[in-house]
């Protein structure tokens, strides 16, 4: 079976990266056979010990990996509620004090995320977030709506009213595309708060897109309501 | 032994495995291991750009998605009749 229109670059480079096998080996072989046959049958790439060890553990990988999604099946993270998306958030950001990460996920129709991305990482009092990066990536998962969400290194959970201009600013870019900004969370220490519960996601106003970088500094009021996410997150 | 602890134990070997094929570094270890449990594996591979590890673990650990993922399609495409 010829494979060489199916596979790209990055899928050899990956390859690569993970066995050591050289590039021009895997590509000349994929030029008229499957490439995962090298998984299967190392043999044809004629690996050193070390590749053959590496393809072994890979194999292996993979055989568990396929029997644990199938099991998992069913759990893909759903947003329900404020607390299932704020407990997700503080389970990546939570405890994060040496710098402001700003996380964007792509939702599918029915909440689920498709993927989710680091549009930004600054530095302990501010971080650039581009709103065209985001849309590029809005795009490309093909989301119907997104989840923003940021740490405040220095504890408070109040949006300062950068983050809600933030907020606004990415909500005029999308709304003509018919993707809606379900929620911002922010992160702080290891607790959470959710913009659309304390009721100042912006959802209704409809200024004129503006796709210039927005720097967002940590200008951290007194903390409001917050939620404690210390027991284990139940998704 | 639960349904749950099979998976449990499932899931250790898989973790156990995919650090062994990424070569992670202690530290990494931990914090894939930490996402791992509270994320489970699928959403695991839906977060790894908010992981807390060195930018070249983390380009190792997008390999590994991309290499999964293809071998998917790969099968569709036999499945399908090809």
């Amino acid at each position: 079976m010829a494979t060489k229109a199916k596979y790209s670059d990055s899928f050899f480079q990956s390859l690569n990266k993970l066995t050591g096998i050289p590039m021009s080996k895997l590509k000349s072989y994929a030029k008229e056979n499957n490439p995962f046959n090298i998984l299967e049958h190392p043999g044809v790439v004629d690996p050193n010990d070390r590749q053959l060890e590496k393809i072994n553990k890979l194999n292996e990988f993979i055989a568990s990996y396929n029997v644990l999604k199938l099991d998992q099946e069913n759990e893909k993270i759903t947003f329900k509620s404020p607390n299932d998306s704020g407990k997700y958030f503080a389970s990546l950001l939570g405890g994060v004090k040496d710098k402001e990460r700003f996380l964007v996920a792509f939702l599918d129709n029915s909440n689920s995320i498709i993927e989710l991305r680091t549009v930004s990482q600054g530095t302990t009092n501010m971080a650039v977030v581009y709103p065209r990066d985001i849309l590029k990536m809005a795009l490309a998962n093909d989301c119907s709506s997104i989840m923003l969400s940021h740490n405040h290194p220095g504890g408070s959970l109040k949006a300062s009213s950068e983050d809600i201009a933030l907020t606004q600013r990415i909500v005029d870019i999308f709304r003509p595309l018919d993707i809606k900004v379900l929620d911002h969370i922010i992160v702080g220490g290891y607790s959470f708060s959710s913009m659309a519960e304390n009721g100042v996601l912006p959802n209704d106003r409809m200024d004129v897109a503006n796709y210039e970088p927005i720097k967002l500094s940590a200008a951290e009021e007194e903390q409001v309501e917050y939620t404690s996410v210390d027991e284990e997150m139940e998704l | 032994m639960t349904r749950q602890m099979i998976q449990n134990v499932k899931q250790e070997n898989v973790i156990e495995l995919m650090c062994e094929v990424l070569e992670l570094s202690e530290s990494s270890e931990k914090k894939v291991t930490k996402a791992v449990e509270k994320l489970g594996i699928q959403a695991f591979f839906t977060s790894i750009d908010a992981l807390d590890v060195e930018e070249v673990e983390k380009d190792r650990i997008k390999a590994l998605k991309e290499v999964i993922e293809a071998k998917v399609k790969s099968l569709e495409a036999l499945e399908g009749g090809q």
